[in-house]
This record gives structure tokens, C-alpha cells and sequence, in this order.
């Protein structure tokens, strides 16, 4: 059986389709351009 | 109350072609990282999670989330037309008596797009349950009264008078806020 949706054909069907991939995109690129952590030497 | 996902199937489409453009950009990424000699492990891991996001947004619109069928045109003028009748038990039950006279053969007995004559039919008919709480009481009625194109759904104006056409959609109202069970 289908499972109905909840998309309305408003603007906030277009925030979810181009928002929540644009979300996780950025997510992502911020974190593999995040540098690596230094180790601390011990002292 | 029916189940709902707040995504249509085409929506899901559209999240896992942006998706893809994405492996490729992290692709573009990686190349470049390495040719500055950085470690492009990153890249490859977020191609990695977009892929399994790109197969999780197909495997959930094939698994069954409903497609968004464009709204029939309505005069903008019906979506302000108002179910003049009152929601009494009495209006509910001529609505009832209607509807499994005239439109249950399609609908369902219950409204649910199942009928003994549902499967002849392409498009298939709607679920009325879904449908009903989402469009305002004017829309439905003006579907009613001239039927849908390109649909098996008649025009029920000649055959239906305007109270028992209202009363149907009081009964069906009841039927998808869960009053009434059949």
C-alpha cells in the first residue's frame, strides 16, 4: 500500500527538495575541508 | 487518520539527483585534493554518504511513497464556496446513504480508493480519506459537481442535487476525521 505524502505543492515543498540536500552538501564540504586535529606531544 | 511522509515520490527524485550532483563535486574535490597532494579521504567518505542518501531516497520512492498527481485546475472563485449544512449525525447519514449508492462502486465503501470498480480504472481512484482533509470543502464539491479530466471521475451535477452533493462531503469529512467508520 502507498504511503501518502504530505507535499502540499507550496512553497514549503520546495524548501524541503532544495533545502535539505543544499544542507547536507554544505555539511558535508564543511567537514572535509576541516583540518585534521593536531595531536598534542606529550610533554 | 492515514500515515503520511512529508516528501512525494518526486520530491525524493529531486532530493537524489541534487545528491548526486553532489558525489560528483566531491569527486571534482578529491581530484583536486590530490593533485595539491592532500589526503582526499574525506571526499571519498562524503561521496560515500551522499551514495547510500541517493539509494535510501530511490529505495524509499520505490518502496512506496505516493506520487504527487498535479491538482485538477479549479475557478479560484470554488475554493470559497462553503459546505452550507450543518455536521449533524442526520446530514452524515443521508451523506452516507449517497455515497455508497452512487460512489462507493469507485471509492470504496469506505472512501478508500478500493472499490469492486477501482481496478478498471487508470488513473486509479483516489483515496478520499487523504484527499478530503486536504483541499478545501469548495474544491472537492466543484470536482464533484464536473467531474475530473482525463479521469474516470463524472460530472455528478446532472444526477446528484447540490444538498446531497454537500451532504457527501459533511459524511466524507466524518469518514477521514475518524466520527464515522463506514
Amino acid at each position: 500500500m502507498a504511503v501518502a505524502h504530505g507535499a502540499t505543492g507550496t512553497w514549503l515543498d520546495e524548501i524541503i527538495e532544495f533545502g535539505l540536500p543544499l544542507v547536507v552538501l554544505v555539511a558535508l564540504y564543511v567537514w572535509s575541508n576541516r583540518k585534521p586535529k593536531r595531536k598534542e606531544k606529550p610533554k | 487518520m492515514p500515515t503520511t511522509f512529508p516528501i512525494s515520490r518526486q520530491g525524493l527524485e529531486t532530493i537524489a539527483q541534487f545528491l548526486i550532483a553532489g558525489i560528483v563535486i566531491f569527486g571534482v574535490l578529491a581530484l583536486l585534493a590530490r593533485r595539491r597532494g592532500n589526503d582526499p579521504r574525506r571526499q571519498f567518505t562524503a561521496m560515500g554518504v551522499l551514495a547510500a542518501l541517493v539509494v535510501l531516497c530511490y529505495g524509499l520512492g520505490l518502496s512506496g511513497v505516493a506520487p504527487n498527481i498535479p491538482t485538477p485546475p479549479v475557478p479560484f472563485t470554488a475554493r470559497f464556496n462553503f459546505d452550507p449544512l450543518p455536521k449533524t449525525a442526520e446530514v452524515i447519514a443521508a451523506g452516507r446513504a449517497t455515497f455508497q449508492a452512487n460512489c462507493a462502486i469507485c471509492h470504496g465503501s469506505r472512501g478508500l480508493g478500493d472499490g469492486p470498480a477501482a481496478f478498471t480504472l487508470s488513473p486509479r481512484p483516489v483515496n478520499l480519506q487523504v484527499h478530503i482533509p486536504q483541499h478545501a470543502e469548495g474544491e472537492t464539491f466543484y470536482w464533484m459537481s464536473e467531474g475530473v479530466a482525463g479521469t474516470g471521475m463524472p460530472a455528478w451535477k446532472a444526477r446528484l442535487t447540490e444538498e446531497e452533493r454537500w451532504q457527501i462531503i459533511r459524511y466524507l469529512q466524518a469518514l477521514a476525521s475518524g466520527v464515522v467508520q463506514q
